[in-house]
């Protein structure tokens, strides 16, 4: 070590450490006196030390090694074919890309991509083959052209494009500094590029701003897409199942292809012949994100280093802050760079950047917001369904028209105003709390005022935006929950609960959404675990104590289990072959089984000895039935591979007794209605008579393949499953049929089928392990679940009704509490004259109903029983209930216009009055009792309504009257009139809402005047001051009279709004419509949290329970009479 | 016990012979790392030094009998060196085969990676690393325990049994005294 590189190193560390640059430079011309050519050097090192800190930071990346590694690559000066490789200009994963140079036949530059060397393997040069022969079939300005294609010696394939020299487009457009409309033009051409890609089959499947380049062509810009590398062809085929003929080019299994940031969450999931052209619709989405904010979709994400899980979680439920947010955001890096104290920037820069991302901000909320938002929705179905959409609403904005796109997700406009009230609360508190550091902060203290001020805003505004995003994600976990669930996949909705739970940390803050996917995913009550394989048949014992597993496989024997422990209480083994099903007798005393080894026999239960059998039958028996006389046998016997059947009827006690029915095979009986449902092996479907088995031309339907079925108890209906996986329910009165609808994809086969014993539900057993719970006068799931752990073959539910039970493989039957199945949603009350309106007592959640003549009946909303009954004397027909806000009174209205108030504990009217003589509709009573709000309907009159007003509770007399021309047309029982508070009464006129003073008449300015369309419901949102309107187009808005702004507007109702609740804590918002359907919202982010089955019929009223436990509903049957429903999410556990 | 853990007890025995066994042996097995984790890796990612370095650690050494830090310490120099001239001799070799030299090179076709250090011309990085050896050993071993077998300046200063604010003098030094080196000609 020479003496000058000691010299020069210890000047050097110390020089370093100076922070002051005087006294920096000070301390250099001492220590190296004279030695000029030393400061140079010592100045220069430092320049090296501030200027290139990064160098030699990184670890060498091997990237670049592996090509050394490999050697053998082309190099630049090469030749392949006829281009002169003349520069490499980028290298992926798989292959290089080369500037080369054709001399011949004609003189230009092209592109040469050539598969990376030691990438080589079968499977990678597939794939490259597939690039180029996507890239054949493309022609299009927007999409780099295949010029020509060849193979090396070595046998390494290549291709040669077209260049595209340019920039990416992101980077195109910032260098620009381009305009919003100039960047929406560009990415325009790109979406039409993608769609002659799409029309031609192709997917790109990895669009990035890196894949989408500008080159300028006559001065004018034009954006072309290249990397084809993971495109895949669309097969033709219309068989979906069969995957050996669809021309797919797959990809390898299990690794994310594309870039995260931009792929879709399909693609992280399902196989690729799954993913279609909306995943291009998906990252179009998230490169027109990074168009309008100049900022990549999800820059806090480091994907290096995150992994593939997490990855795949964050794509699958992780939306990326809306455009006009994030662009806020980058305000904040920008003050915190001016603010710190090395920094010398001045911080009007940042000042002026803040007020221009305010300007952006404001230039993307609303429709670019939505458009971006829609376009990359998590679910496809959401998003624009093809690139052509995504452009037509591109277009509609440059051209000033209506965008299709409304607020992301089912979702709400979170307006600026809501924003910036509360954020400036909490910027207030906090600049307190900083200035009080400021003292000890040397940080803080350094910052000017404005600059601190500045920093506190922007941090005050990102908190609240962050966690405006952390429940979003939560809500957005919770909504993929229940779709996941909805679609039978019970595993993965428990994951995003177990999720949920894990972020949360609290079930609390899921509500009853939350509650209710827990039930829905409740796992089974007893596991019975037995020693055979396949277990075939479950039937219970007649006093359903008793529950019996046919099994076959490994052990072929028949286990008796004691249905309230789950133990074995006797086992019949020894059969030679499988035991496919056994049946009780009435008394429960002798078992008859239908063997795989050709007979039926019939047992002792209680020693287990074998009484008798029948014998010579030439396939194997399966399907039985007893007759009440204890003889009369209906069995089938099956030749598996030619699924061709022959059922006989025997006699127990006589074997030379036996009709033979041939060709048909047995799917329900119901000896007392004389139903004996079969189907033919050719799948004719069709009802005989018993005992004359006659075919009385009862033809049912055709479904070949028909394997199993159900007859309901009531003798109405049948169910038939196939071996095509679908399942139909025919009504025997009229020989109609309808088949289940399949959200999912359709099952393998249906293996077993069973009706409730109230005949409400249908239980439909799959070949993969899915229970289907099936509403049958709906035809809706109701719910799924997955039994077992692998096959699942049969189920049957218990006389009493309690008990479903499952037979699953490997000897494992599944016992599930039924009470728990259907408690989910069910119909708890029916009346058999239709009620005429419901009322709830909002501090003990009570609900009364009232009918025409007068009788109320309160229940408990808690657990259904009915609390009192009250006969109020009818002159004409009641119409209307109301609870006083105290619960101690009840308001009645009837058909003439008298007023009636009851009191509860004694049923006594208590106050009477009329008021206009006809028909009172849509009466609302102020929040302190005093006033009472009517409209009225006259059938007499065209207008409908003839006037409305204001009564005074206490004198019976009448306030005031509306203007004719703000009187509602009550037409329909549409919710029209409200209380905002005791001060504000409000009432909706087709378009229009007033408010006015109920005490003196006047009107409370402003009106609300075309809320884009005629108004069906109003009502007071829980902060007693704005309004929720549903309007005939089943959209919803939440309008602030104080402002006169809309701050939410909710979409996706299929029908107009009937009903509304909200949750306690005033988070959840539950809408129900006309068509019977029941959403859950989360108000603080707008999104839709679930959508519950419905009802059958319009819902009129909605609301919880005390411990919001249970949600419950009044629903009018389209026939008449009226039910009301229960949501269960169950007791806690 | 593996071949490895062998020599490194020999090397703490004293052996001096030893060391030069061990670096054809790590050299051998980070070539054949490199190659396969190469095609299990997905496009598009980079493969870190680190990575590899301590994969091959744990493939070659019986872990339970080299935790002590004068084994590992004697593995990740020898790592580090053959890291490096697996990189640089492949370099200098392509270089010399087709005379234009080791062009700049775009490091990777995924533009969003924007924060990858430029690539650095490993030649030239290797002469100026041989002429600060020439002056200070330590330094230069510094060097090619972090940037070619990635470790932290902690666990380098570990292996060259230095403090880890020495260690972070070295560094700054060294590197900025290599930035010149590299641009002086």
């Amino acid at each position: 070590m020479d003496s000058k590189f000691v010299l020069e190193e210890s000047i050097f560390t110390n020089a370093r450490r100076i922070a002051d640059s005087d006294a920096r430079e000070h301390y250099i011309r001492d220590a190296c006196g004279a030695d000029t050519e030393l400061q140079v050097r010592i100045r220069l090192l430092l320049r090296v030390l501030v200027e290139e800190n990064s160098f030699l930071e990184s670890p060498v990346e091997t990237t670049a090694a592996i090509d050394l590694l490999y050697g053998e690559a082309e190099e630049v000066g090469s030749s392949i074919g006829p281009y002169e490789l003349v520069e490499q200009i980028g290298s992926g994963g798989m292959g290089l890309v080369f500037l080369a140079r054709q001399n011949s036949p004609v003189r230009r530059m092209v592109a040469l991509k050539i598969i990376r060397p030691g990438m080589d393997s079968r499977e990678l040069v597939r794939q490259f083959e597939s690039e180029r022969q996507t890239l054949a079939q493309l022609n299009h300005p927007g999409i780099t052209r295949l010029l020509d294609a060849g193979t090396t010696d070595s046998g390494r394939p290549w291709f040669v494009m077209e260049l595209a020299p340019g920039l990416p487009i992101t980077d195109f457009c910032k260098q620009r500094a381009a305009a919003i409309p100039e960047r929406l033009r560009l990415f325009e051409a790109v979406c039409s590029a993608l769609h002659h890609a799409h029309q031609n089959g192709v997917i790109h499947r990895d669009i990035k701003p890196a894949n989408v380049v500008v080159t300028e062509v006559d001065g004018q810009p034009v954006p072309k897409v290249i990397d084809f590398g993971i495109a895949s062809v669309r097969g033709h085929s219309t068989d979906e199942k069969s995957t050996e003929t669809t021309p797919q080019i797959r990809s390898r299994p299990k690794s994310i292809m594309g870039t995260p940031a931009y792929m879709s969450p399909e693609q992280t999931t399902l196989p690729d012949h799954d993913v279609d052209e909306r995943c291009d619709v998906y990252s179009l989405g998230m490169l027109l994100y990074q168009l309008l904010t100049d900022s990549r979709p999800f820059p806090e994400i480091s994907w290096q280093e995150i992994g593939f899980t997490e990855t795949r979680r964050i794509i699958q439920i992780v939306s990326p802050w809306v455009p006009s947010e994030r662009v806020l955001d980058r305000v904040k890096s920008g003050l915190e760079a001016s603010a710190d104290p090395a920094g010398d920037r001045p911080t009007t820069t940042a000042a002026r950047s803040r007020t221009e991302s305010q300007r952006l901000s404001s230039q993307l909320q609303g429709d670019l917001d939505w458009i971006t938002m829609k376009a990359i929705e998590k679910d496809r179905s959401q998003r624009y369904q093809s690139v052509a959409d995504l452009a037509a609403d591109i277009r509609r904005y440059l051209h000033h028209e209506p965008v299709q796109a409304g607020p992301p997700l089912g979702v709400y406009r979170l307006k600026k105003l809501w924003r910036r009230k509360k954020s400036r609360v909490l910027v207030m508190t906090l600049t307190t709390f900083v200035l009080i550091l400021a003292g000890v902060s040397v940080l803080t203290a350094r910052m000017s005022l404005s600059q601190r001020k500045a920093v506190v805003e922007h941090t005050a505004q990102l908190d609240i935006l962050r966690a405006q995003r952390q429940r979003q994600s939560s809500i957005a976990a919770l909504h993929a929950g229940f779709e996941e669930y909805f679609r039978g996949r019970v595993d993965i909705a428990r994951e995003k609960l177990q999720l949920l739970e894990s972020s949360t940390g609290e079930t609390l803050e899921r509500g009853f959404a939350g509650r209710y996917l827990e039930q829905l995913c409740r796992t089974p009550q007893r596991v019975l675990k037995g020693t055979g394989g396949r277990v075939f048949n479950v039937p219970f014992s007649p006093d359903s104590r008793m529950l019996v597993t046919c099994s076959g496989d490994t052990r072929c024997a028949l286990d008796i289990w004691d249905v309230a422990n789950g133990q074995v209480v006797r086992s019949i083994s020894g059969f030679d072959d499988d035991v496919n099903s056994a049946i009780f007798s009435h008394d429960g005393s002798k078992l008859i089984t239908a063997e795989e080894a050709r007979m039926i026999r019939v047992w002792d239960v209680l020693s287990g000895t074998e009484l008798s059998r029948l014998e010579g039958f030439e396939q194997p028996v399966v399907a039985m039935y007893l007759a009440k006389d204890q003889r009369t046998v209906v069995i089938s016997e099956v030749e598996w591979k030619s699924k061709l059947a022959v059922t006989w009827v025997c006699d127990l006690q006589d074997p030379t007794h036996r009709i033979q029915i041939p060709g048909q095979f047995p799917l329900g009986f119901d000896e007392e209605r004389g139903i004996f449902a079969v189907v033919s092996d050719a799948g004719e479907v069709s009802v005989r008579n018993y005992p004359r088995f006659s075919a009385e031309g009862s033809l049912l339907g055709l479904q070949p393949r028909t394997v199993c079925g159900s007859l309901s108890h009531d003798g109405q209906l049948l169910a038939t499953g196939s071996m095509d996986g679908n399942t139909h329910i025919r009504r025997l009165s009229d020989s109609t049929s309808e088949k289940l609808p399949r959200n999912a994809p359709v099952p393998p086969h249906i293996r077993s089928l069973a009706f409730s014993i109230d005949d409400k539900f249908l239980i439909e057993v799959t070949s993969t392990g899915f229970v289907h719970i099936w509403e049958t006068s709906t035809r809706t799931l109701q719910k799924v679940f997955l039994a077992g752990i692998g096959e699942t073959w049969s189920c049957a539910v218990s006389p009493d009704g309690r008990w479903l039970a499952v037979g699953c493989s490997d000897g494992i039957t599944e016992i599930y509490a039924w009470s728990a199945i259907t408690g989910v949603r069910r119909s708890v009350l029916q009346f058999e004259q239709t009620i005429s309106d419901a009322a709830v007592d909002v501090r003990t959640r009570d609900f009364a109903v009232l009918d025409a003549t007068g009788h109320v009946r309160i229940y408990s909303s808690d657990d259904d029983q009915l609390l009192q009954s009250i006969l109020v004397p009818a002159d004409v027909a009641f119409r209307n209930l109301t609870f006083s806000h105290d619960g101690e009174y009840l308001w009645m209205t009837d058909e003439s216009g008298n007023v009636k108030k009851v009191r509860r504990v004694t049923s006594e009217i208590v106050q009477s009055f009329p008021t206009y003589g006809v028909r009172i509709m849509a009466p609302v009573v102020s929040p302190d009792g005093r006033f009472l709000g009517v409209s009225t309907f006259n059938a007499d009159s065209n207008a409908g309504s003839v006037c409305s007003g204001v009564w005074d509770t206490k004198t019976g007399k009448e306030v005031f009257r509306l203007p004719d021309k703000l009187t509602p047309s009550v037409l329909m029982p549409h919710r029209v009139n409200e209380f905002l508070n005791t001060s504000i009464a409000v009432t909706t006129q087709q378009n229009i809402v007033s408010r006015w003073n109920p005490a003196t008449g006047a009107e409370i300015l402003p009106r609300l005047e075309d809320p884009k369309g005629w108004i069906f419901h109003t009502s007071a949102a829980p902060d007693g001051k704005s309004l929720l309107l549903g309007l005939r187009d089943a959209t919803v808005v939440l309008w602030d009279p104080d402002t006169n702004e809309f701050t939410y507007e909710l979409r996706g109702l299929r029908s107009t709004l009937n009903a509304t609740e909200y949750s306690r804590n005033g988070t959840t918002l539950v809408t129900a419509t006309q068509a019977g359907e029941v959403r859950l919202w989360d108000l603080p982010t707008g999104h839709l949290i679930c959508e519950l089955p419905g009802a059958a019929g319009p819902i009129s009223d909605i609301w919880f329970s005390k411990d919001e436990r249970r949600l419950l509903a009044l629903v009018n049957k389209p026939g008449g009479g009226s039910e009301v429903y229960v949501w269960d999410a169950g007791e806690s556990e | 016990m593996t071949e490895i853990t062998q020599i490194l007890r020999r090397i703490e025995g004293g052996d001096s012979a030893a060391s030069s066994e061990l670096l054809p042996l790590v050299y051998d097995e980070l070539r054949k790392l490199a190659a396969a984790r190469m095609q299990r890796e997905t496009p598009g990612q980079t493969l870190q030094a680190t990575a590899l370095v301590h994969e091959a650690y744990v493939r070659l050494t019986d872990t339970d009998q080299a935790q002590t830090w004068n084994s590992r310490g004697h593995f990740f120099a020898a790592a580090a060196e053959a890291m490096r001239r697996i990189l640089v001799e492949r370099a200098r070799q392509k270089a010399s085969v087709k005379g234009g030299g080791y062009q700049k090179r775009v490091p990777l076709v995924d533009f969003e990676q924007a924060n990858v250090t430029p690539a650095i011309d490993l030649i030239a990085l290797d002469d100026a690393l041989q002429k600060l050896s020439q002056h200070d050993q330590r330094k230069a071993e510094l060097v090619k325990l972090r940037f070619f077998a990635g470790l932290t300046n902690h666990d380098a200063a570990k292996v060259l049994g230095i403090s880890a604010s020495t260690a972070d003098n070295d560094w700054a030094y060294a590197k900025c005294w290599l930035r010149v080196e590299m641009t002086s000609d």
